[in-house]
């Protein structure tokens, strides 16, 4: 296995793919595998299988967007690249904003490309909670090579890294906790930090320029712009799936679209996808479509420096600690659009924008959650709507951990140098000058609702178990209520991944992709 | 009917339609809007107008006003460009803005009609609620207000924020090399 054929940058990496202005009518094709969504689970099915031998054909809600089609400006660029213009949010015990992607290449076109393996014992908890025995890390490694290795994951190199990166280091050195570059797919970044935006450079290896191209020159058909609304059913078969074209950006429903297929692979990810099994009435004799939602909930504390940052520097995400994974807590450096961060800054009027010219002082660190005591759920909305109703509750426990590790934040913070920090939680003060006044982090009792919390890792809405009352499809994917649906993105996981979830996402669809050549 | 008293009663009635009036607009009564083509109505781009104003006042240490960095019209692209039930959240949220001053204070009157000191009081009021709904509610609007007012490149400027493709001067060639495939 090598690494994918990549094209020179200045070549059109979306060649091929089909776009609104290429239909006429109703749009109807079929195949041997339909694959519904374009992230990194549905492109590496389809490219898999397209060179496996398989007609394929790839679906894709979101139109396809070029490096000169990102936007900068935080607004503008979340109502083109998110589903519901980057305001969707989970209702609940507390708001939780949680992004999806809506462009070809998916969440991998607007993410800090992190590529994390979860450790061996992740997978033990996964066989706890649902009983699975054949994913395991040691069977998962072959798939997390192929993937990293057609990838090129590297780490990120000290170069690119910038002074927030460096400053999560120095106050992980300084207080005695590990931590290390993250590994990436990515090929020549140059820092830039626009990851959440797309990548201007054409450095991240998205989907979008990487595995769906290569589906197509093994012959794949690739749809953008194409909502697949219903699997159409005959008994324990699927047979195909019908839809709508969506005009891109303004998401207005437009001519049917039908396509006709031998077998089915959903990867629309863990919102949509229970959507479409839901809306088709299938595929849930467990119970479980749409049930046991999980996040990774995040918080941020901002840490002010006596000198410069320029926090818009350096790699997204280039550095993280995986200390206190077992204990449930990933440590990270945060970076998004700076405008959008921005609204976390204390104060009113001069004051606020007092804070916003001393911005190039300022790194965001974050902590995420495994959160194995808070879930929720998906189900379509009233009125035929085809975005999401999620509801998910923080568990207090969990809330409590996250404190643990908002006052180990704090520690980081003063280790790197920080003047003064900026927690952002209700009741508490909005900016604390010393490591003692900071205690009161550990000891404030904080409730879900006085934060605010967000969180775009979400899975196990149509979670995998080989019993049938325990999961909605076996450890290949496949429902197990239907012989040739399968399920291949995030929903499948059947717990937690505590670390970020492309890369075992994609190392799953491997899996399942392989599978599916080697059975037909 | 005498003259005098025709005179009298369309007097009367004159009087009362010009208190009515007059009344109506110190209730209800809302400027000529700015923007002629906007998603908009006259309240919603008096509110944001106003509340651009509160959260960005001019003479700041950056010397440019919110209503002065164009917040109004990017707000009113923002909502155009929006979905439908986004755009409708967004609508409630200025009506929930303009009226809810009449319920928290400072003065029960509607954002737009407080003077500078008490916005800043009902603001900072939202921000600190222990009504979690009207926290939720600050946010979401000063998220808005700070995306539109980031969104002027002067205002970046005097950040000193910058949105440089290659902030390190690594160049293109770079982006064609392979690295050798490596596993964490």
């Amino acid at each position: 296995m090598t690494t994918l054929e990549m094209l020179p940058n200045t070549a059109d990496p979306h060649e091929g793919v089909k776009e609104i202005a290429d239909y006429q009518g109703e749009v109807r094709d079929r195949c041997e595998v339909l694959v519904v969504g374009s992230g990194p689970a549905g492109a590496i099915v389809a490219k898999e299988l397209a060179e496996a031998g398989r007609d394929v054909i790839l679906l894709e809600e979101g139109p396809a967007m070029g490096r000169k089609d990102f936007v900068q400006e935080a607004g503008e660029a979340m109502q083109r690249c998110f589903r519901e213009g980057g305001t969707r949010a989970s209702r609940g015990n507390m708001v939780t904003p949680t992004m999806q992607a809506i462009v070809l290449g998916g969440g991998s076109v607007v993410n800090s490309a992190i590529c994390a393996r979860p450790p061996a014992w992740i997978f033990d908890k996964w066989g706890e909670r649902t009983g699975c025995e054949q994913t395991t890390l040691e069977q998962l490694v072959p798939h997390f090579e192929r993937v990293e290795q057609q990838l090129a994951v590297t780490p990120t190199p000290e170069a690119i890294q910038g002074e927030r990166n460096m400053r999560f280091k120095k106050g992980c050195d300084e207080i005695g906790m590990s931590s290390e570059p993250t590994w990436r797919n990515v090929r020549g970044c140059k820092g830039s930090s626009e990851c959440f935006t797309g990548c201007r450079n054409g450095a991240k290896k998205s989907m979008d320029v990487s595995y769906v191209p290569a589906a197509i020159r093994a012959g794949a058909r690739v749809y953008t712009s194409v909502r697949a609304e219903q699997v159409v059913t005959d008994g324990r078969r699927a047979t195909g799936v019908r839809g709508r074209v969506i005009e891109p950006f303004t998401w207005k429903p437009l001519q049917k679209a039908s396509f006709d297929a031998k077998t089915v692979v959903l990867a629309a990810g863990c919102m949509a996808t229970p959507l479409i099994l839901l809306k088709s009435g299938i595929a849930n004799s467990s119970g479980l479509v749409g049930q046991d939602l999980r996040f990774h909930p995040g918080l941020a504390i901002m840490a002010m420096f006596p000198d410069r940052i320029d926090p818009w520097k350096g790699a997204t995400q280039g550095y993280h600690s995986l200390e206190y994974l077992e204990k449930g807590l990933k440590f990270e450096v945060l970076w998004s659009p700076p405008a959008v961060l921005a609204t976390r800054l204390p104060g009113l009027g001069h004051e606020y924008q007092e804070h916003l010219m001393r911005y190039d002082h300022l790194a965001p660190f974050d902590v995420i959650c495994a959160a194995d005591n808070s879930s929720g759920r998906v189900r379509p909305r009233p009125g035929g709507s085809f975005e999401p109703d999620i509801s998910y509750d923080f568990d207090q426990r969990d809330m409590d951990l996250m404190r643990w590790g908002l006052a180990k934040l704090s520690d980081i913070c003063w280790g790197a140098g920080a003047e003064l920090i900026l927690p952002g939680l209700h009741g508490l003060p909005e900016m604390i000058r010393s490591k003692e006044q900071a205690e009161i982090i550990r000891t404030h009792k904080l409730l879900p609702k006085d934060t605010i919390t967000a969180s775009n890792h979400a899975f196990c809405t149509t979670r995998m178990s080989p019993d049938p009352k325990r999961g909605v499809v076996d450890e290949d994917g496949r429902c197990h209520d239907l012989d040739n649906l399968y399920v291949a993105d995030t929903g499948i996981f059947a717990a937690s991944s505590g670390v970020n979830p492309m890369l075992l996402c994609m190392a799953l669809a491997d899996r399942i992709a392989l599978g599916i050549a080697e059975s037909w | 009917m005498s003259v005098p008293t025709i005179v009298l009663a369309g007097l009367s009635t004159t009087a009362i339609t010009v208190g009515v009036a007059v009344a109506a607009r110190r209730l209800f009564g809302y400027a000529q809007p700015t923007l002629s083509d906007s998603v908009l109505n006259r309240q919603e781009q008096a509110l944001v107008l106003t509340a651009a104003d509160a959260f960005f006042p001019p003479g700041g240490p950056i010397p440019i006003s919110g209503s002065e960095a164009g917040i109004l019209r990017y707000i009113d692209g923002y909502v155009r460009r929006a979905q439908r039930m986004q755009r409708i959240l967004m609508h409630l949220l200025f009506a929930f803005m303009e009226l809810s001053p009449l319920m928290f204070g400072p003065r029960r009157a509607r954002f737009t009609k407080l003077n500078p000191d008490e916005q800043r009081t009902f603001l900072h009021g939202m921000f600190a609620s222990q009504i979690y709904f009207r926290r939720i509610a600050f946010t979401s609007l000063r998220a808005m207000m700070t995306m539109a007012y980031c969104a002027n490149a002067e205002v970046c400027r005097k950040m000193g924020m910058t949105f440089d493709v290659d902030p390190y001067d690594i160049g293109d060639a770079v982006l064609e090399q392979r690295p050798e495939g490596a596993t964490p």
